[in-house]
């Protein structure tokens, strides 16, 4: 199997278990920003071919890599760049609310 | 073809100019959504439907939408919806255009997503109409909605990178992301190797349409949103997950996994049920039974036949009734100034205005033959027929979901409440709702169905026996004891929301 492949599924995993066993607000957000970046970095390596050439027209004899890959990952950035933008907004506001950010205090019943 | 460009562009654009437009504002709301209404409308009776494609003349390069009877149908019940939404909040929301900016958008955006019929816009489109929803949800700044709101956010983000993934998965296979391309492509692929984008799909998804073990962000969210917010979330957005469920299960046709479905299915219309009657918050009592309602349209759309056209007919009118519940709840809360169903008493004699209506969205959820909820049960409830253990499994939501509801129709009764003034444009919005649930209960829903009209004098005495029933169990085994249920309490946090869904995957990994 190939070794970058095999790093990323690690990658992927210790991800996963950080998202999981995260305390705090914060953590879990930066977990879930490494998950989306996990994710490009695999489609990435899984689309990637060598030898080839950017796909700008030129040279119609050789042979171009396929652009959409590259066009789908910006997009996937910058949603993931939005998301994570409006939960740490959210967080700010919590904080200046609660005065903490664990996930155990969040979740206590607040009285009516 | 440019029409349809433009429908997605418009509001848009609408809502970006909307602080320009002060004075004649509300009323370019309305004529839009009466835009919206009569080309669902003109797609529907003419009966348009084809891959339209943009931008290239070949579908796998260009942009393609798909506009079929289904997605015809949901524009008609969704312009409907959003000419009610802007009635009940004419005093409020729709006076201030930043905030009516955000439901222009998501309007612009779930329109894009009704007919898109490609797998990558159709992730973008999921995703900015959660960004869209966990906006709304806070939009009164308050903190507790804005805990909800972070819980959704970061959930249902984890939720739709998953369906990135399966994408991926199908990308490197296949070199489509075009649904109906993809589709032909992997027809002739093993199945073993489409399992686990599948499963991935099908996980996320499950996520965002609140399926049982995945529902915990949907009763929070509902909860403590504004009460037009919530309505609609419950009525339409929640159905963007199931509406791509319907998509994405009829690109796979794995048939294998109908069974364990129709079992999610079940449970989660069980206990939704249970847990809405065990709530005394009336506005968590809507947004469990829009769970358990959720495990009824599943279950209709894995199965082919009756039961796929009986999950759209229930979620179109599930759209409109529970939308009205939580309109009609938020009067209430209104009114008597707490969520508490044991403190809301004496509607009937205090508001009969008000009292009509609610009887009628009342009757609709539990399923009253001739209005909306009856069709498209009735056809869910043959479909899964072919087996015994379903049907009882079936019988006993539908049952669970009228002891629920015959909770909040002691409301009714009592000594008589003081009200407070409400504007008359509130009333009208629910009158729509309520005639658009009678006119579709007697005619349209047998005319999309296509068997005309269905009532049987069986049915009607089955359901007034179950009522009774439903009833007396309310009167006599649940409320003495409501102080004791109340304590129960099993909401998961994020750390066994998220092993949930993994145990979720796993299931369905090793079931299909």
């Amino acid at each position: 199997m190939n070794i970058t492949l095999l790093l990323i599924l690690i990658l992927l995993c210790i991800v996963l278990y950080g998202l999981i066993k995260s305390k705090h607000l914060i953590e879990t957000i930066v977990f879930f920003n490494l998950f989306e970046s996990v994710i490009i970095v695999l489609f990435l390596k899984l689309v990637y071919k060598e030898n080839r050439i950017v796909p700008i027209v030129g040279e119609i004899s050789k042979q171009y890599v396929d652009p959409i890959p590259q066009a789908l990952m910006i997009t996937a950035i910058v949603i993931g760049t939005a998301s994570t933008a409006l939960a740490l907004m959210f967080s700010i506001r919590l904080h200046h609310h609660y005065g903490s950010l664990f996930w155990e205090d969040l979740q206590k019943e607040d009285e009516e | 073809m440019i029409i349809y460009g433009l429908s997605i562009v418009m509001p848009i654009l609408i809502g970006v100019l909307g602080s320009f437009l002060n004075k004649c504002f509300k009323k370019i709301y309305v004529v839009l959504q009466f835009y919206f209404l009569g080309l669902g409308v003109y797609l529907y009776a003419f009966n348009i439907n084809g891959e339209f494609v943009f931008g290239h003349k070949n579908a796998a390069l260009g942009i393609s939408l798909m506009i079929d009877k289904f997605s015809s149908a949901f524009l008609i019940v969704f312009s409907i919806f959003m000419i009610c939404i802007g009635l009940f909040e004419w005093e409020k929301i729709m006076e201030k255009p930043k905030k009516v900016f955000f439901i222009y958008l998501l309007e612009g955006i779930f329109v894009a997503f009704l007919w898109s019929n490609d797998l990558f816009n159709i992730f973008v489109l999921i995703e900015a109409i959660t960004l869209i929803s966990s906006i709304l949800i806070v939009i009164e700044k308050k903190a507790k909605a804005m805990k909800a709101a972070v819980f959704y956010l970061l959930f249902n983000s984890f939720s739709i990178f998953l369906f990135l993934i399966g994408i991926i998965w199908l990308y490197n296979y296949t070199g489509y992301l075009s649904i109906p391309l993809v589709k032909s492509a992997i027809s002739e692929m093993p199945k073993d190797m489409l399992k686990p984008a599948f499963a991935l799909m099908m996980t996320s998804l499950g996520i965002k349409s609140a399926v049982f073990p995945l529902y915990t962000w949907l009763p929070r969210a509902h909860s403590v949103a504004r009460t037009s917010v919530s309505a609609l979330l419950s009525g339409i957005l929640v159905k963007t997950g199931l509406y791509a469920f319907v998509k994405i299960y009829n690109m796979f046709n794995i048939e294998e996994s109908v069974y364990i479905f129709i079992v999610i299915g079940g449970f989660t219309a069980i206990l939704g049920a249970v847990m809405a009657i065990k709530e005394i918050n009336i506005k968590k009592i809507c947004a469990f039974s829009t769970v358990s309602q959720l495990g009824w349209m599943i279950t209709g759309f894995v199965l082919m036949g009756s039961g796929k056209i009986g999950g759209e007919l229930f979620m179109f009118n599930h759209a409109i009734f529970k939308g009205a519940l939580f309109l009609t709840a938020g009067i209430f809360v209104y009114y008597f100034e707490t969520k508490d169903i044991r403190k809301m008493r004496g509607i009937l004699k205090g508001d009969f205005k008000l009292a009509i209506p609610y009887i009628i969205f009342l009757f609709a959820i539990m399923g009253f033959p001739i209005l909306g909820g009856y069709t498209g049960k009735a056809l869910i409830l043959k479909a899964v027929g072919f087996n015994y253990f379903f049907k009882v499994l079936f019988e006993v939501a539908a049952f669970l979901t009228i002891v629920c509801f015959a909770k909040l129709f002691f409301i009714l009764f009592g000594k008589k409440a003081e009200i407070k003034k409400i504007s008359k444009k509130k009333y009208l919005a629910l009158y729509i709702m309520a005639i658009v649930l009678i006119v579709n209960g007697v005619y349209l829903n047998g005319f999309y169905a296509n068997i005309g009209f269905i009532v049987t004098l069986k049915g009607l005495l089955k359901w007034f026996l179950e009522f009774a029933a439903g009833l007396f169990l309310v009167k006599f085994l649940i409320q003495p004891f409501e102080d004791k249920l109340i304590k129960i309490n099993y909401e998961m946090g994020f750390e066994t929301a998220m092993i949930s869904a993994f145990a979720y995957f796993t299931l369905l990994i090793c079931f299909i």
